[in-house]
């Protein structure tokens, strides 16, 4: 059943209306990930209970290949107890060719919430510059417990540090279903 | 950072028309197909929409092409000056042996006028490429115009398929 429901006779509100709209939550300048332990960035989103939510979230970075020595961005989410996001993501493998447009691999996925995603970068020396683009889109369920969904992000493996990019770059859109 | 929505609705505003309207998502296609060769200079497709002042937009890209390998495809934004998208593009690599073969995908976070690579296996197989984001429009708004090219200047037709919604961008108001 779609969200909101309407039904003859009811009162608009306010929060009826407002209830179907597509929320925008970006980060809001460059992370630099130097730990292979997950931490959180900007992305997050507070999520109602008994819900199902519609998302895409696209993930702008830079990384160095690992043929020359950097790490993938890894990234997973972290949700309320009880809820769970049913991943569909698309992504680079570890180490494509270098350059910015020759292409990649592509890894194609239907991971857990909590699995670790990698997104490897075509650049050859540390800093990366190459601003490439991972996906992740889906629904997210909820229990009885509302609370937050927070993107968690990391240095793949060891190596030079990724970046999340920031500012007009990475952003989730997201809005309730039912 | 949670962006505000879009219409935001507060209690006592009058619902009309415009107000209901204005979230409804809006199909962009092209009328004819668009058909290009020897040329590697971005041109204008007939794919160009308007977007309101200070605002912020959602949208989706989906090209349908056919080219040479030898040519390839290239496509980019032409906007008003401060419309400035967040692209998130996914098309082949350059130089894809045939059509089922598979090929390498370029995953990029382009700047408006980048031109990006979407290659093809000839001229008479269809191949797809995806772009998806946001527009952020200044105070007076602006148009988006789609622009394609060669990626390679090369005799053999490199065409963008209008008609049927083969080409398209659907796009919606969210700030």
């Amino acid at each position: 059943m779609a969200f909101p429901q309407w039904r003859p006779g009811m009162i608009l509100t306010s929060d009826r209306m407002n209830a179907r709209n597509l929320y925008t939550v970006i980060q809001a300048s460059d992370q630099v990930l130097t730990s292979e332990t997950e931490t959180y960035c900007d992305i997050e989103y507070e999520l109602e209970a008994n819900a199902v939510y519609e998302y895409t979230m696209l993930i702008s970075y830079s990384a160095v290949r690992s043929g020359s020595g950097g790490a993938a961005l890894g990234w997973k989410w972290d949700v309320p107890t009880g809820a769970r996001v049913e991943r569909f993501t698309s992504s680079y493998v570890q180490n494509p060719d270098s350059g910015v447009s020759s292409g990649a691999l592509i890894i194609q996925r239907r991971p857990a919430t909590t699995t670790l995603v990698q997104a490897g970068g075509s650049d050859t020396s540390s800093p990366p510059s190459n601003y490439h683009s991972a996906y992740d889109r889906g629904v997210v369920l909820t229990y009885t417990t509302p609370g937050m969904l927070r993107l968690q992000v990391s240095k793949f493996s060891s190596g030079s540090n990724p970046i999340l990019r920031g500012g007009n770059q990475t952003r989730l859109l997201i809005r309730r279903i039912k | 950072m949670i962006r505000q929505p879009f219409p935001l609705f507060i209690p006592g505003v009058r619902v009309t028309a415009n107000v209901m309207n204005a979230r409804n998502p809006r199909l962009v296609m092209m009328d004819n197909h668009f058909v290009i060769n020897n040329t590697t200079t971005l041109t204008d497709t007939p794919l160009s929409f308007e977007m309101d002042g200070n605002a912020i937009y959602a949208y989706k890209l989906f090209i349908s092409y056919t080219t040479s390998s030898s040519a390839d495809l290239v496509y980019a934004w032409r906007t008003t000056p401060g419309v400035t998208p967040a692209r998130f593009t996914h098309s082949n690599a350059r130089d894809v042996p045939s059509l089922n073969s598979g090929a390498k995908s370029i995953h990029r976070r382009p700047s408006t006028t980048t031109p990006i690579f979407a290659g093809g296996s000839g001229v008479n197989n269809f191949h797809s490429a995806k772009e998806e984001g946001t527009f952020i429009t200044p105070p007076g708004g602006g148009s988006a115009t789609l622009q394609v090219a060669q990626a390679t200047a090369d005799a053999s037709d490199t065409t963008i398929y209008g008609q049927n919604t083969n080409t398209f961008v659907v796009y919606e108001r969210i700030e």
